[in-house]
């Protein structure tokens, strides 16, 4: 490749950073490891996933199928906090809440953290099938209060590990 | 890759990364405009049973959008139904699916459906309605019918419905003998009644017959549209792909069209033959003069009757017929001599020639002829069916449709009961059956679109549409399986409508003990269940389950496969003698002679193949699938002889005035050397004043200029032809057609044929010559197609990668009818818009696989009327031209040899669209629109689109997707037959076959290796993965 007028390289440069910083805002979207805080009830994984050792793929049941691994019924919280001493729950806000929409029989309007554009197709299945660990892209849910997103979820992230594995980098693979 | 990173460290600017950087730059600028909404993850409360989200459930059913009643799966994806495809063990359809089936799903999620109750406010059929509860309108009907039955005028009543053929046609006339009503009838305006009517006079039988196309040698259709929309489309279609080329068989089968109009299914014939519209009758009785006179007649003809046959024939000498039918007297002789020298051969009969006031008279002389050669009840022939289940419904006869404007005056017609029967639009306008419904005291609709005939109601009850019901369907005619289709709701309802049964359980208990005691099922399921459940005993005992066996289990059964039917035909029925003076008396009956003056033109009227009578017309894939002859979409046109249009002087998209004795119509030429010079020909379905947004006020209805002509033995309209003068307008209107060119120019490699003695020729020739498959990416000849070909596009850091399969399609032009079922099925698959008429007028229609028609098939054959039909889709070239040309690398080779197109990659540039030899990409020029709730038949698995993107096929990457990552994790190989593209899935001949090349044992690598075989446009180079197989046409006379 020759080399071209270094100069208007920087210029160019320059400018791309300046959109980016008008923009940094929403960018930070994208990019930031932040929390969301308003999630409808303030379900912990570090309690869950930590504490109670419950393994993943108890609740998210379809992630060894189907391409999403889904985010347990109503059902199945109550399946377990009805089992649970009525004593041990009392009082705890985040337990009345569940049981209000279990009792309106009302989906939980979770916030999704781990969002991918429509043009990417993206399989659990495989990646389990691969022996891919949850951590792997997740994080340590089992230490965080909160969920929050750890990884970029861009396509340059995904290809770095794909490339790492020796998983098929064919862009149809993906793309959708 | 080391060598990359080195190069951006010089941070030099070339082409690559300036795009880049824009586009990057650009990114962020959107973001800074755009808030990204925070999605959401609704969890099940309770999760069902058989629900995992992201992976699609298909569910049975059966095909409500014409009478044939296929089997159809629908794939359901969280709750919404995302693709139809035909159910793979129906008798029926054999899995197959036409154009219509195919878009049932924009029935289910149309957004001109009726939401909720309505009651009319305004004047009748003015359109303006008041939404009310389902309290009220049952209320509201109630009382109507309440009062009637008081005043002791329950036969006042009149329910009129399309034909339910089921078990709801039986709760309904249950409902109606209790209420007191005998007029309850159904209706179809494409019914076959004649045809019935001359098998009882010839044969007996009361029923329509099958044809065994599948096994026959020879056809002999009498303007049988039997590809398109008459009949059973989809079964004999199936058949025909046998009947031409199968494995099974010894000789290809042959085919010839007489007609006045070369329709598509006579452009698939080896022979069209022009005849005068309204003689074909005299042509069939002709044959038999030549077959009973040369004694070529069927053995089992005793002496006696041969003579009765001999003097009643012998008024239709070949002299005589060839005058009148304008066919020469050498070709009837011919034909005669072809038909019966033949082991098995078949003679069909069209509505052409039967929906004519002397209609029984063809249709028995069609019977005849197969009578007296003997194809009655034999394998190849024609035979007779009981359904499985008598349904008891009476039709509506033309007579009494006739005769409905004086009922309603004499006040015999207080309460009309509408369901799905389009009457004010199907009636002639002579009839003025609108002014008449003014008069009737009260209408009340049950459907789920306002139409012509819904809009005059008083009261609207908004129906569920077939995939939100219950619901089990008896086919008129399924070759002897004794087939009872299944409905059941594969959706939640979409709005607040119901089902028919629902609501006529709900009104039972308003009218007394008489009606509410019949009927104490809680809804329409638990009826249908009820009635199944005395037939499972039945049949429980025909199946060796003995009694005392749980229901369920059977339930669930009929639903999950989609109904029941046996697993092989059943016997047919034994035919009585022809009824030899019923005969005679019909025969003399036939007066020929043109209708109207002299100069005045037959206007040939045909069912549209996409909108059948009319109720295709809101489904916009319907509007915008081209008809296969004249690739015209969302609109009407009348088909002309050129030298008739030189005369007129006109020219395509002239305007003309045509006037019956009823009334005129408009609509413009379409110029074509398929049809008879002194004809015309306009198809029915258009020309709409209400039924959605896509149907108004496009084209023109041409069944409204018919006079009230009726066949005398059946009471049927003779909507065929209509006598017309025409006048010039001096307007014009531009068609929105897909047709850039009507012949091929110069290339001789683009659509190919080949004569019926060429193709016996090849007969002597190994069935599959030892070649190897077709390359995988390197382009190095290994084809045996080309010498040495190595591209210099190759890009050889992809070619390098192993790979184990190389995908590749072939169709076979001598399967392939021209339907356009694949196109339809692939805008459901793939997310394809409709982009509208003054859109395709553009050229800029989404098609990612059409049909392409040209004329002549040789380069000898200019003014030849064959029409030739070639499937075009990516070819998936090996050696791409689109994909070098693209800057931004949106499109290039996968390993497994596809052209892959990255959407959210493509800056739309239109490169690689140009470079297109074959023209398959698509450009989003406007950005796409589905008014809700169409969107939600979009599917999850691949993009929709944006404006300014190029697309194309992939032969439905998607579904390959699947297949590779099902074998992947069960550690195999992706199976032969395992992934089929919606086109191929589709396709009602078989015509396609898909898989890899690199298995030498596939379907598809075998069939590429058949002596046919050719490429498109194969000089290029382009090493597509799409090999055709040469069309056959057999003209040959002595091939007999």
């Amino acid at each position: 490749m020759s080399r071209k007028s270094p100069s208007l390289s920087i210029v160019f440069a320059l400018f791309v950073l300046l959109i980016a910083m008008t923009s940094v805002g929403s960018y930070a979207f994208f990019s930031s490891n932040e929390t969301i805080k308003d999630q409808p009830i303030a379900f912990s994984h570090k309690s869950h996933a930590g504490e109670q050792k419950i393994a993943c793929l108890y609740c998210h049941i379809y992630a060894e199928r189907s391409s999403v691994a889904g985010v347990p019924s109503v059902q199945k919280c109550i399946g377990c906090h009805e089992m649970i001493e009525v004593e041990a729950q009392e009082g705890v806000e985040e337990v009345e809440k569940l049981l209000a929409y279990w009792e309106d029989k009302k989906p939980i309007p979770w916030l999704k953290i781990y969002d991918l554009p429509d043009f990417v197709y993206f399989s659990h299945r495989m990646h389990l099938n691969a022996e891919v660990d949850c951590k792997a892209c997740h994080g340590e849910v089992a230490e965080m209060v909160q969920i929050e997103k750890v990884s970029s979820l861009s396509m340059g992230w995904c290809l770095k590990c794909h490339q790492k594995q020796e998983a098929p980098i064919d862009c149809n693979v993906c793309h959708k | 890759m080391s060598k990359k990173t080195e190069s951006k460290e010089e941070s030099s600017i070339d082409r690559r990364n300036f795009l880049k950087l824009t586009g990057s730059a650009a990114l962020l600028g959107a973001c800074s405009q755009v808030e990204q909404p925070v999605k959401k993850l609704i969890p099940f409360v309770i999760p069902a049973d058989d629900v995992v989200p992201g992976i699609a459930t298909w569910y049975a059913s059966t095909c409500r959008q014409c009478p044939s009643g296929c089997g159809i799966s629908v794939k359901i994806q969280e709750g919404q139904a995302k693709k139809i495809a035909g159910n793979a063990d129906s008798p029926i359809n054999r899995g197959k699916l036409c154009s219509m089936g195919e878009s049932a799903l924009q029935v289910l999620y149309s957004p001109d459906r009726i939401k909720k109750p309505l009651q009319r406010i305004g004047t009748r059929g003015m359109g303006e309605w008041e939404e009310i509860s389902w309290e009220k309108a049952f209320g509201l009907l109630a009382s109507e019918m309440k009062q009637l039955q008081e005043k002791k005028e329950s036969d006042r009543l009149h329910f009129i419905s399309s034909p339910i053929r089921g078990q709801l046609s039986q709760l309904i006339s249950q409902f109606m003998e209790s209420y007191g009503t005998p007029h309850s009838y159904n209706y179809e305006l494409f019914d076959g009644a004649v045809q019935k009517s001359a098998n009882q006079i010839c044969f007996g039988v009361d029923v329509l017959g099958h044809h065994d196309i599948a096994e026959t040698d020879f056809i002999l259709s009498f303007g049988a549209d039997f590809l398109e929309r008459w009949r059973s489309p989809v079964n004999q279609s199936v058949a025909y792909g046998e009947f031409r080329q199968s494995a099974s068989r010894q000789n290809r089968g042959k085919f010839i069209h007489i007609s006045a109009r070369l329709s598509l299914t006579a452009a698939n014939a080896d022979q069209w033959i022009s005849i005068r519209p309204g003689t074909e009758g005299l042509l069939a009785l002709s044959l038999s003069n030549v077959i009973v006179n040369e004694g070529r007649q069927t053995k089992n003809l005793n002496l006696l009757e041969l003579d009765i046959w001999k003097e009643m024939l012998s008024e239709y000498s070949t002299s005589k017929v060839s005058k009148i039918c304008d066919v020469p007297e050498q070709i009837i002789r011919q034909l005669a001599l072809e038909f019966t020298s033949r082991p098995r051969s078949l003679a069909l009969c069209g509505e052409n020639a039967t929906a004519q006031k002397d209609g029984i008279f063809h249709a028995v002389a069609v019977n005849i002829l197969n009578y007296l050669s003997g194809n009655i009840g034999e394998k190849g022939g024609l035979s007779f069916y009981a359904p499985y289940e008598t349904i008891d419904e009476k039709r509506l006869d033309w007579q009494r449709i006739k005769n409905l404007p004086h009922e309603i005056d004499s006040g015999k017609i207080k309460l009309l009961l509408l369901h799905d029967a389009n009457l004010l639009f199907h009636s002639p306008e002579g009839l003025a059956l609108e002014k008449s419904f003014e008069k009737i005291p009260f209408i009340a609709a049950f459907s789920s679109f306002l139409d012509e005939t819904t809009r005059h109601a008083d009261l609207i009850f908004p129906l569920h549409t077939p995939l939100e019901s219950f619901g089990d369907y008896v086919p008129e005619e399924d070759g002897g399986y004794r087939s009872v289709g299944f409905m059941q709701p594969v959706v939640a309802p979409l709005y607040d409508t119901r089902p028919l049964g629902d609501i006529f359980l709900g009104l039972a208990p308003e009218l007394g003990e008489v009606v509410s005691d019949q009927f104490p099922q809680e809804n329409f399921e638990s009826y249908l269940k009820e009635h199944w459940e005395e037939q499972f005993f039945v049949s429980g005992l025909e199946e060796g389950l003995g009694f005392g066996i749980d229901f369920r289990p059977y339930w669930n059964r009929l639903l999950q496969q989609g109904g029941r039917w046996d697993n092989k035909a059943s016997e047919a029925i034994a035919v009585s003698h022809p009824d030899l003076q019923k005969i005679s008396k019909i025969l003399k009956a036939f007066k020929t002679g043109k209708q109207g003056n002299a100069d005045q033109f037959d206007l040939l009227l045909y069912p549209s193949l996409n909108l059948h009578d009319g109720r295709g017309a809101n489904q916009p894939w319907l509007q915008e699938a081209p008809d296969p002859m004249t690739t015209i979409t969302w609109g009407s046109w009348v088909e002309i002889h050129p030298v008739t249009a030189r005369n007129l002087g006109v020219q395509e998209g002239d305007i003309l005035r045509l006037s019956s004795s009823e009334g005129w119509l408009e609509a413009p030429v379409y110029p074509t050397l398929g049809i008879r010079p002194e004809t015309l020909a306009i198809p029915i379905g258009q020309g709409h004043t209400d039924y959605g947004r896509y149907a108004k006020g496009r084209g023109v209805n041409p069944l409204k200029v018919l006079p009230l002509d009726l066949e005398p033995e059946t009471a049927s309209l003779a909507w065929a032809s209509v006598a017309v003068s025409i006048k010039k307008t001096g307007r014009q209107s531009a068609f929105a057609k897909t047709e850039g060119v009507t012949h091929h120019i110069g290339h001789h490699d683009l659509v190919l044929s080949m004569s019926g003695d060429e193709a016996r020729q090849l007969k002597g020739r190994a069935p599959l010559e030892v070649i190897e498959a077709l390359p995988t990416r390197t382009g190095v000849n290994a084809s045996g197609f080309l010498p040495e070909s190595i591209s210099k596009y190759l890009k050889p850091e992809i070619n390098n990668q192993s790979e184990d399969y190389r995908w590749g399609m072939v169709i076979d032009l001598d399967r392939c009818t021209g339907c356009g079922a694949c196109n339809v099925a692939c805008h459901a698959e793939n997310n394809l818009p409709t982009v509208g008429e003054e859109a395709v007028k553009n050229q800029r229609e989404m098609n990612w696989m059409r049909i392409e028609r040209y004329w002549g098939h040789n380069d000898h054959d200019d003014e030849a009327q064959q029409a030739m039909f070639l499937p075009m889709l990516c070819q998936q070239c090996g050696n791409a031209p689109c994909e070098p040309v693209c800057p931004v690398t949106a499109t290039y080779h996968t390993p497994d040899g596809l052209n892959a197109q990255v959407y959210n990659r493509c800056v739309g540039t239109r490169y690689c669209g140009v470079n297109c030899p074959y023209k398959v990409r698509s450009f989003n020029w406007s950005e796409p629109e589905w008014p809700k709730p169409l969107d939600q038949q979009l599917s999850p698995d691949l993009s929709v689109r944006q404006a300014g993107v190029m697309e194309k096929c992939t032969f439905c990457v998607q579904r390959i997707r699947v297949a590779k990552e099902d074998a992947k994790i069960e550690k195999r190989q992706v199976k032969d037959g395992e992934i089929q593209p919606a086109c191929v899935q589709s396709c009602p001949a078989n015509a396609i076959v898909f898989g890899s090349l690199l298995d030498h044992e596939s379907q598809v690598s075998k069939a590429s290796r058949d002596p046919r075989r050719y490429r498109a446009l194969e000089h290029l180079n382009t090493e597509s993965a799409v090999i055709y197989l040469k069309r056959i046409i057999d003209t040959d006379k002595k091939s007999a």
